[in-house]
């Protein structure tokens, strides 16, 4: 038997084999295994049938071992599989293997010391370049076509800036959208699942197989919520369709540090979409730039709620000896823990220890949390839509727009070399056009649009590499306008194709 | 200004992906002789993003100086990574390290208290907020009914409350699994924590 999905299987295999040294993958499916599957799931009838997909390794599989790159978790399968994995199954989907990660998701390049740094196929001037993080694994599997497409998860912009760094579609669905039932938490109030593909319309399809209701995950949408917000959408769709789209530009997100390249590859965006009718329509989110801080208060503080269970005493790694030893002062499971945990992931467990600490906790953690609504109401005042959430205290104004357009990330992505350079907080600057979406829970995509100087250069699907042609922008709608976000998005691909018929 | 807007045929299906729309779901602008109507002049958009508007750096704490940064004493250290369950710095050098990139990440994160959040509601997590949405969400009697049936009072004087245990609980798919097969240590059918000895 050898049908296209065997065949297809057959071609990431391939691919797996080439691109092995950008350790994009922390276990792999038995390539055997895998084409003895392929023709079952050769069943048309399941939207995903035969499509190889790799999972970010912080997500439960029962048949690969899940360790989110942590040495802590070096042994551990989980006894069941999440509902994601599941629901990929369910579709008719095959799972590559796992791919690697920052620890835990704590990272914006993907260099876990214990799985070892993910490098992207592209270069600058012969540099490695880092493939952006915490789902660099992911976003790496995809754009070398050693899967289909891949799940990954985004706290504070993990789905999206691996995507602009690679030229791949990230997409980061409303919070409560997609099941976090065996996605291991890191910060849970702003953790989801997102996907990572090469072309929106396959991020669609992956989409709606994992967008419904899970009971075993109590923070997702409730059926109730969901209808709110399909009738809500629906009417305003009935409105906008006798308008041109309403393009918000956030002046708070054209900072001194935005690079020339990413700036023109912006403003020529906008220009394009107003040249084609649509409104483009300046605003201002002034809490942007409380944003980040509030962020490295809120996720490290979770953080070190989420991953105190993590002891070595019921599963995962542990050193041998005893688990306490008073007279060197170490406190019961410290010794494990210590050994355990990268540097990075202990120095977010010690933050968030302080910023919880009874001195501290009114004048950083709840006052994040009070930032943080500050920013949700900054995106309420310029979404036409109301917020599916809260209760409307006043109608939509008139200069109100339906989506945001920004860069995902400052500049194109820096070289191995120069990351290595950077200090601790240095590399949390990464975050900044990312994490105000992650803090309102609302949905964001990052879609590749070309470089200026890189029009006419034609990319071999199968030879990935050379210096990168594109630049990630990022489009971000009211929470619960997730259908809306992805096809604005398709918008902006036909546009770099050149299908759209102007 | 005299620039006219330009009314653009999109095709609704040019929007179609290869998967079929779920129903709800739309192409938007399927009518675009309605985009003709009088609207205002389109903006310049090379001229909004002209400017930089603020700089991320400007987060970031001074090179040279840290005096202006927070400061953790190394008593308070110590004792938060007792509380983390972290194993203390093995020299100096390393403790001055960790305590100087705290008090850079304290630096970073200072910005939040420069603002008014006086009656702002702190934002825990996303869900249902609404005066709708809470009232849905709260437990009556109504839906604890089943299990007050179950419910029996035994005593006299001193009544007491008691569940009756009626038949076995659905457990399927939930409890067919060796909590302690992930274990790296364990005696029999249970765990293990090895505590040092004191003193």
């Amino acid at each position: 038997m050898s049908g296209p999905a065997l065949r297809n299987v057959q071609h990431h295999i391939a691919q797996q084999s080439k691109y092995a040294r950008l350790n994009a993958f922390i276990s792999l499916t038995d390539a055997a295994k895998l084409q003895a599957s392929a023709p079952a799931a050769e069943d048309a009838s399941k939207p995903l049938h035969g499509r190889l997909i790799a999972v970010k390794d912080n997500i439960a599989t029962a048949d690969l071992p899940t360790t989110a790159a942590s040495k802590i978790l070096s042994n551990y399968t989980s006894p069941y599989p999440s509902t994601v994995a599941t629901l990929l199954t369910f579709a008719g989907a095959l799972v590559a293997g796992k791919t690697n990660l920052d620890e835990f998701g704590m990272g914006s390049h993907s260099r876990a010391p214990f799985a070892g740094p993910v490098l992207s196929p592209y270069t600058r001037n012969g540099e490695t370049l880092s493939p952006g993080g915490s789902s660099g694994g992911s976003a790496v599997a995809v754009t070398t076509g050693q899967c289909w497409a891949a799940l990954g998860t985004d706290t504070g912009g993990s789905v999206r800036l691996p995507a602009a760094y690679t030229g791949t579609v990230g997409f980061k669905p409303s919070y409560g959208r997609v099941s976090r039932w065996g996605v291991l938490d890191y910060a849970n109030s702003l953790d989801t699942v997102g996907t990572l593909t090469s072309t929106v319309g396959d991020a669609k399809g992956l989409y709606e197989a994992l967008d419904q209701y899970d009971v075993r995950d109590p923070t997702s949408l409730p059926g109730a919520v969901r209808e709110r917000i399909t009738k809500a959408v629906m009417a305003r769709d009935e409105k906008r369709k006798d308008r041109p789209l309403r393009v918000g530009v956030p002046f708070e997100y054209n900072i001194t540090s935005l690079s020339s390249v990413v700036k023109r590859a912006w403003t020529s965006l906008l220009q394009r979409l107003q040249a084609a009718g649509h409104e483009i329509v300046p605003v201002s989110l002034p809490s942007t730039r409380l944003a980040l801080s509030a962020y490295y208060v809120l996720a490290p503080a979770e953080a070190s709620s989420n991953l105190a269970k993590y002891d070595g005493v019921r599963y995962g790694a542990r050193v041998s000896g005893p688990d306490a030893l008073p007279k060197e002062d170490l406190v019961l499971f410290a010794k494990t823990r210590g050994e355990g945990f990268g540097p990075e992931v202990r120095r977010r467990i010690l933050l968030g220890a302080y910023t919880l600490s009874s001195e501290a906790i009114d004048n950083y953690f709840i006052q994040a949390q009070k930032v943080r609504r500050l920013v949700q109401k900054d995106f309420d005042n310029v979404f036409g839509l109301a917020h599916p959430l809260l209760d409307e205290v006043q109608a939509a104004g008139e200069d109100t727009v339906d989506v945001l357009i920004a860069p995902t990330a400052p500049t194109l992505p820096p070289t191995i070399k120069e990351v290595e350079q950077l200090t601790p907080v240095e590399s949390y600057m990464n975050d900044v056009f990312t994490v105000p979406a992650s803090l309102a829970g609302l949905p964001a995509v990052s879609v590749p649009v070309k470089l200026a100087d890189a029009a006419g250069k034609v990319q071999n699907a199968d030879e990935v590499g050379g210096e990168v042609t594109t630049t990630g922008m990022q489009v971000i709608a009211q929470f619960g306008d997730d259908d809306l976000v992805l096809e604005v998005a398709e918008l902006i691909e036909k546009m770099q194709s050149g299908t759209y018929n102007m | 200004m005299g620039v006219s807007r330009i009314a653009v045929r999109v095709p609704c299906s040019t929007f179609q992906s290869i998967y079929p729309l779920r129903s709800g779901r739309r192409c938007f602008h399927n009518t675009p002789t309605a985009w003709e109507r009088p609207t205002k002049p389109p903006v310049d958009i090379q001229q909004i993003l002209q400017e930089p508007t603020w700089s991320v750096e400007s987060l970031l704490p001074p090179k040279d100086v840290t005096a202006e940064s927070p400061t953790i004493a190394p008593e308070q250290f110590r004792k938060l990574l007792r509380l983390s369950a972290l194993p203390l710095p093995k020299n100096a050098e390393e403790e001055a390290s960790m305590l100087s990139t705290l008090s850079s990440q304290l630096h970073f994160a200072k910005e939040i208290q420069k603002v008014d959040t006086t009656g702002v509601a702190p934002l825990q997590s996303l869900r249902d907020e609404t005066t709708a949405g809470q009232t849905e969400q709260e437990i009556g009697l109504e839906a604890l009914e089943s299990a007050f049936r179950l419910e029996e009072s035994r005593g006299t004087y001193y009544k007491k409350i008691r569940r009756r245990q009626d038949g076995v609980s659905d457990t399927e798919g939930v409890e067919q699994w060796d909590p302690l097969k992930a274990a790296q240590k364990r005696v029999g059918r249970y765990f293990v924590v090895e505590g040092g000895k004191e003193g």
